[in-house]
């Protein structure tokens, strides 16, 4: 308990479209520890990133709402209920972007093109702190040489068109790491960045996290990067936690069919194995299917796959699988 | 080894693209975006075009496409026999040949145009061309949707009513319908889903198995070039700077670029704790690339040579199909990609 973090239970995300009521997430668990690093892992339309929007309440009625469930933040001795804060709160606007900061996956529609970078690390930073504006341009040069920038002097007032996509993530990190958050939320840090690019900001990341002492809640679709980076991984189909545990569990020993036939779908450098891809495609939103979701794609599919929603069942050390199959502890 | 004949000869190709500024639009610059680059593709095999954004890959297979006009170079490909240089045939000359060459693009979502029915964009290359009767085109079309994976009695509805996935078997539907022996697969995966991406590159595979097809393969994803590829070219600011059999790219890289490369592969194996060297800074502005080596501004290994003479590529002696350009090729020991030896992903093979 001492070294919890954040615990989400039950959370619902839901949102209403054209097409009806769509589950974006739908009744997920758990826990982020202190320190940690996290990963969020799935296809696109699991609900990765809206389970990270809902814990920066930042998802906005009337389209979207929590509609179920709670998200706790532990401050020292203290339980902070995000989800019964209110989007614009002021308790809410003082933990959004100074106690949990995010970055995103398209660092050029993250910033403003009219402000220096500057000027909008410098937003963050006098808004959370009682600092002067000669003080804030201090850290944000401070925060921009952390991240590795060459001369932060005269960087900091470049605006964002000066800057290659690589620099433009590095500055939004500096921007989320100004006022030292306890955790920052990455949703597709590098997914627009080149390969080399890549691997310096998640190497500034784990060097970050280290000094920072922080945990990371990190989204992403790319199996290499959760491998890379962290040490317990969340892996998410259509609105629901379908397997947890160790990533290297995860990753040497997975139970769930959807998280064996993800690792069997990901070409790996010199196996020379034919990929076995999952077989069809992710069921729509507003027309899933009974029981379990992966039931339709399933190669062990069951009877009882299709008529109930399977529980999660223990499976190993802290690892869970959302299937029918590990009922009655059959591991 | 594969000894087939050559299909495609690409010769000192270049391509820039002017840089025009102020009222007049004057030209004061160009990007070189393919600067100098021969290769070549032997009939039935697949060569990977690899490199990070602005080397020049897309260029690279839309010249060869003469959706853009080359610059200055020639561009050979075997027609009946002999080679020919299609980038001086006239408009008539080169409708004959798009017949036997095809493209298919990144993006399901701008690559198809949305007020046309699936049927029609498949359908489209057969009107052009003129081939075949109404009733016969349709009949092609069901027959081609049907061996991409698509549901034919589907051949009414709109790209939008189909996932990214079903997408780009529409696009692979399209550029297969006229038979073509090379198709210039740009960055054809790259969009997609996990799962759906391993369907879509299964089933480029097959195809190629069943109708004898060439591809040029150009993505930025080293783990999605090394399972389709038999060939890869890696290129760097408009240069290729290693060319080797998959293999030797992967185990015994010859050029620092392509170390660096293999180094920032996130491995999805949490036991590979790899010491890697990685790369520093950005790639330069191809309007103003550093002189000698491009890449030697980030190059662990340059010396004073790299910074004034611009190395040639060369064939290693000894090595067949290896080529690199670098001063230093071979003093230099380069580390290769240590391949994941995990016997648990391995093991997911005897799952039922």
């Amino acid at each position: 308990m001492d070294d919890l973090l954040l615990r989400v239970k039950g959370l619902c995300t839901y949102f209403h479209t054209e097409e009806g009521l769509v589950k974006a997430v739908d009744g997920i668990d758990f826990d982020l520890k202190r320190g940690e690093t996290l990963g969020i892992v799935g296809e696109s339309g699991c609900g990765k990133s809206v389970t990270a929007l809902s814990v920066m309440q930042l998802i906005r009625p009337p389209r979207g709402r929590i509609a179920g469930g709670t998200i706790e933040y532990i401050r020292g001795n203290e339980i902070i209920e995000i989800t019964k804060l209110g989007i614009h709160s002021p308790e809410m606007r003082s933990i959004r972007g100074k106690e949990i900061a995010m970055i995103f996956q398209e660092p050029m529609t993250s910033l403003n093109p009219v402000y220096s970078i500057g000027e909008q690390i410098m937003e963050a930073v006098i808004l959370h702190q009682q600092v002067d504006k000669r003080e804030a341009r201090k850290m944000a040069i401070q925060s921009l040489k952390e991240v590795g920038l060459s001369s932060p002097e005269q960087q900091v007032d470049w605006y964002p068109h000066q800057l290659s996509g690589g620099m433009r993530q590095r500055v939004m990190i500096a921007m989320a790491l100004s006022c030292d958050p306890n955790l920052l939320i990455a949703d597709e840090p590098t997914t627009a960045l080149d390969v080399t690019i890549e691997a310096q900001i998640l190497e500034l990341m784990k060097g970050l996290q280290r000094t920072h002492n922080m945990s990371i809640m990190l989204i992403t679709h790319n199996l290499g990067i959760i491998g890379e980076m962290s040490k317990r991984v969340i892996v998410m189909y259509l609105g629901k936690i379908v397997e947890i545990g160790k990533t290297d569990d995860i990753f040497y020993n997975p139970k769930h069919p959807y998280t064996r036939g993800l690792l069997r779908s990901i070409p790996t450098i010199g196996l020379k194995r034919r990929l076995n891809p999952i077989e069809g495609t992710v069921a729509r939103m507003t027309e899933l299917p009974h029981g379990c979701y992966f039931g339709p794609r399933c190669p062990r599919r069951m009877p009882i796959c299709g008529e109930k929603e399977p529980p999660q069942f223990l499976v190993g050390d802290e690892q869970f699988a959302k299937c029918w199959l590990y009922e009655g502890g059959s591991v | 080894m594969n000894t087939n004949q050559v299909i495609l000869e690409v010769s000192n190709l270049k391509k820039y693209f002017p840089i025009r500024k102020g009222l007049f639009r004057r030209t004061v610059g160009y990007v070189k975006a393919v600067d100098d680059i021969s290769f070549f593709i032997r009939e039935g095999e697949t060569l990977g075009m690899v490199g990070e954004s602005g080397c020049g890959k897309t260029t690279t297979g839309r010249c060869i496409l003469r959706l853009y006009e080359p610059t200055a170079g020639t561009i050979k490909f075997r027609t009946d026999n002999d080679l020919i240089e299609i980038n001086s045939l006239n408009e008539h000359q080169m409708k004959a040949v798009r017949r036997q060459l095809q493209i298919i693009f990144q993006d399901p979502f701008s690559s198809l145009d949305p007020r046309m029915s699936v049927k029609d964009i498949i359908c489209e290359p057969l009107l052009l061309q003129g081939i075949g009767t109404r009733k016969q085109q349709i009949d092609r079309v069901a027959e081609i949707m049907a061996r991409v994976g698509l549901d034919a009695g589907l051949m009414n509805r709109y790209p939008h009513e189909f996932s990214g996935g079903q997408r780009q078997r529409i696009g692979i539907a399209r550029s297969l319908i006229l038979q073509p022996r090379l198709i210039v697969c740009d960055e054809p995966v790259s969009a997609l889903d996990v799962s759906v991406q391993a369907q879509v590159l299964n089933l480029l595979m097959e195809l190629q198995d069943e109708f004898q097809l060439t591809y040029l393969f150009v993505a930025h994803d080293l783990s999605v070039v090394e399972y389709i590829s038999d060939r890869i070219i890696v290129m760097y600011l408009g240069k290729i700077v290693e060319v080797a059999q998959s293999d030797q790219i992967y185990q015994h890289p010859r050029h620092p670029y392509t170390e660096a490369l293999l180094a920032a592969i996130p491995v999805a194996d949490p036991r590979a704790h790899r010491q890697r060297k990685l790369l520093e800074g950005t790639v330069p502005n191809p309007a103003n690339p550093p002189p000698g080596c491009h890449f030697h501004t980030r190059c662990l290994y340059a010396q004073e040579i790299c910074r004034q003479k611009v190395p040639q590529l060369v064939e290693i002696p000894g090595e067949q199909d290896h080529y690199v350009s670098c001063h230093f090729y071979e003093e230099l020991d380069l580390k290769g990609f240590v391949p994941v030896k995990s016997a648990g992903l391995l093991g997911l093979e005897t799952d039922a």
